[in-house]
């Protein structure tokens, strides 16, 4: 009798001291995916256990992968209906998403300030939208950026670039610079014909669209002239052997063993928020300058911005979580602080502000450069579907090229016969 | 003697009832009870049951669905487009990357395959004659053929070739240029054939298996007429290898044509230097989850099913020329 009593008690006592929150929580497991190199990932998931911790009904399972198997995932996960809840999405890629339905519009969010953009600038805002919708909301934009190596500059005794320098005034200071180190494997830069991001600059400051959808915005005589100035650089000696160029570009995102990191090339064309990471793997210390402008009477300077946003999937259980998450993400000064900028000036001023203060020396740069050309920039012009696949063709008609097999107009030709062929 | 088994649907349930069902799974006339072969089938049917389920599931249905897809356009967002023959005629008689990748495909199969079958056939020669540890040498060959496909391995490949890799230092050491044996389009099919034939321990094990089988008088014989070491090789070991050559050729060109994790590590999902390791699957790899065609990609392995299809096919009719089977079977 009296055991069982004192059980009864017991078990009334454990039953009150139970937190009333254990039992009335709903637990909401969401997924979240990003791409981006080892040291994002970090990043991302401090932010996921932070915004967790604060919120203990929320956890988040991770995935993450390089920026190209990211899509591929993607696809596969839209097609089984099995993306993840919040989803990190690229201007590339986003009208493929969106007008497809697999990503919710966000405009109800923003108008109940559920997520809250209000201090963002418009061109902000503007650059999540597809059509008049908003569909993603940005974590940072950043132009497009030329890092370079000054001790390099120095020690070949090339001119150091200025905001106004040129195409001419580039290919000057590579050869110099290839010229006096590439007997110690050194060169000025690497070879990026084949590169559909210094392409696009090039065609940019020319007033052309690479994709004019849903064709081709530029002509043969444009490629044409595009991969002639590479011949010459290549014939003079400038850029690195054909073989190694392959595996320079193969190395991709990993900063750690890029060539520029690892000093032995003086420049290379990258996006800006990139560089510091580039920064963080280097010895010695990198600088931003523009990209080159073109001295062709009537050519404008010319840059584009691209950035990372996040995006909710439509087929989330818990759309409005995401959203909450989201808005902490881009608007909570202590995040903001952790990711630091990651992906260029962020939207929110006041967490720019924040960061100005407290930047490294690499942020510090990249944000001023990005205050440079601010009057220039423009967000990230549509694509067509097919644009991977356009990039693969012009890959691989210039790899006929550079190693020799094929003259300039075959190797034009060639790529114009594939992007009509894959447009089709 | 039983009552003839009848079952009766109607009828409420009663030991009678029972008793009817039973005779019903119990045959009752004698030469049944003997073979139980009603009895027998349902259980067969029954252990089958998982297997047929997950051949119907995994296997079967995807295979029409694939073929059904292939006559379509799908892009995984979308409903299928039926287009007909399109993909078909797209691929075979306007897709130049296709027709590279195809060539690609014939070359690496026709440098592989032999490249692997000869290791594995000297190896096991080796090992035949009797050595000690044989049981160590035979495991530490096969493992590259169990780990060689992983991604682990291709990486390993990347670096050894790689610039700044193994060869590179090699190459530099006798003075040869600074260059990349991956990143040229010369070279870097080789360095792959190369990972092919590194292996060649599952043809090996089969080999060895096949030598041992090889009845020892024969040898004796061939000594009593005075054949010589290359004489006895090619007039007997070969002869009665036969068998086991055209296992190991078949089973090689038909996984040599599926080669993938390769060529995808190595060239870094691109397919190399100027389409150079462009493997046919890597192509359809591309075209199914990079570019989302999921019909283009299916119309692709139908065409790479009918080819390894007509290879073995033609494979078999040749056989029966060259192999001959000892003990006067098939």
């Amino acid at each position: 009798m009296k055991r069982r009593s004192l059980l009864g008690i017991v078990a009334l006592a454990a039953s009150l001291a139970l937190p009333p929150s254990a039992i009335a929580q709903e637990q909401i497991d969401l997924r979240a995916a990003w791409w981006g190199p080892e040291a994002r990932t970090a990043l991302y998931n401090r932010l996921l256990d932070l915004y967790q911790t604060e919120n203990p009904g929320v956890t988040f399972a991770r995935e993450f992968a390089d920026f190209n198997p990211y899509w591929t995932r993607l696809s596969t996960q839209a097609a089984g209906g099995n993306l993840p809840d919040l989803i990190v999405m690229h201007l590339q890629h986003v009208e493929n998403y969106a007008t497809r339905g697999a990503i919710l519009p966000l405009d109800e969010y923003v108008a109940s300030g559920r997520i809250d953009l209000s201090d963002f600038s418009d061109g902000y805002i503007n650059s999540g939208k597809v059509g008049d919708q908003i569909f993603m909301v940005p974590l940072g934009l950043t132009p497009r950026s030329l890092a370079y190596n000054p001790t390099l500059f120095e020690r070949a005794g090339a001119e150091l670039p200025d905001p106004d320098w040129t195409w001419s005034d580039w290919r000057e200071a590579v050869s110099t610079i290839s010229e006096a180190l590439s007997s110690e494997g050194i060169y000025g830069t690497s070879d990026h014909g084949h590169s559909m991001l210094v392409f696009h600059l090039w065609l940019g400051q020319r007033g052309l669209p690479v994709f004019d959808p849903p064709g081709l915005g530029f002509t043969k005589e444009d490629l044409t002239e595009y991969w002639q100035m590479w011949e010459d650089l290549r014939a003079e000696g400038v850029l690195p052997p054909a073989a190694v160029v392959s595996e320079i570009v193969s190395i991709g995102m990993v900063h750690a063993d890029s060539w520029l990191s690892r000093g032995r090339l003086a420049t290379w064309f990258t996006p800006g928020n990139q560089f510091p990471l580039f920064q963080n793997y280097a010895e010695d210390e990198l600088e931003i300058a523009a990209i080159p402008h073109s001295e062709r009477p009537g050519d404008r300077p010319y840059n584009f911005a691209g950035g990372a946003f996040m995006a909710i999937s439509s087929t989330s259980q818990h759309p409005d979580t995401v959203a909450d998450f989201i808005n902490w993400f881009v608007n909570d000064e202590e995040a903001g602080v952790i990711y630091a900028g990651e992906h260029g000036p962020p939207g929110s001023r006041r967490v720019q502000q924040l960061l100005i203060e407290g930047l490294n020396e690499a942020n510090a740069k990249l944000y001023r450069y990005s205050d440079s050309v601010s009057d220039y920039v423009v967000p990230e012009p549509p694509s067509v579907p097919q644009a991977g696949q356009i990039e693969s063709a012009m890959v691989a008609a210039y790899d006929e090229l550079r190693f020799g097999r094929v003259s300039i107009e075959e190797a034009v030709d060639r790529f114009f016969e594939e992007a009509d062929f894959i447009l089709e | 003697m039983a009552p003839k088994s009848d079952v009766s649907v109607a009828m409420p349930a009663s030991p009678a009832v029972v008793v009817r069902l039973k005779s019903w799974l119990r045959p009752s006339r004698p030469e049944q009870r003997a073979g139980q072969n009603a009895t027998d089938n349902v259980w067969g049917y029954v252990f089958m049951a998982p297997w047929i389920i997950g051949f119907a599931v995994f296997v079967a249905f995807p295979l029409l669905a694939s073929l059904y897809l292939s006559f379509t356009n799908y892009d995984l967002f979308t409903p299928p487009e039926w287009r007909g023959l399109a993909n078909y005629e797209r691929l075979l008689t306007r897709d130049r990357t296709f027709g590279a990748s195809m060539w690609v495909t014939l070359v690496y199969v026709a440098l592989s395959v032999p490249a692997r079958l000869a290791f594995a056939l000297a190896v096991a020669m080796l090992l035949h004659r009797g050595v000690a540890g044989l049981g160590l040498y035979r495991a530490v060959f096969y493992l590259p053929s169990l780990i060689g496909g992983s991604v682990a391995i291709a990486m390993l490949w990347r670096q050894v070739f790689g610039h700044e890799g193994l060869m590179s230092a090699v190459a530099a050491f006798f003075g040869m240029p600074d260059t990349s044996m991956l990143g040229s389009p010369d070279t870097a099919l080789f360095t792959l054939v190369v990972l092919a034939a590194w292996q060649f321990g599952s043809p090996m094990v089969i080999f060895l298996a096949g030598l041992k089988q090889i009845p020892k008088d024969l040898y004796e014989a061939a000594d009593v007429d005075g054949a010589g070491r290359i004489q006895k090789f090619f007039w007997v070991t070969i002869p009665m290898l036969t068998p086991v050559i055209f296992f190991n050729l078949l089973m090689q060109i038909i996984s040599a044509f599926q080669a993938f994790t390769p060529a995808y590590v190595v060239s870094g999902g691109t397919g190399g230097p100027a389409n150079s390791t462009l493997f046919y699957t890597l192509y359809l790899y591309q075209q199914a989850f990079s570019y989302q065609r999921m019909g283009y990609a299916s119309a692709m392995a139908w065409i790479l099913l009918a080819i390894v299809a007509t290879i073995t096919i033609i494979n078999f009719l040749a056989s029966r020329h060259w192999v001959h089977y000892g003990d006067g079977g098939k």
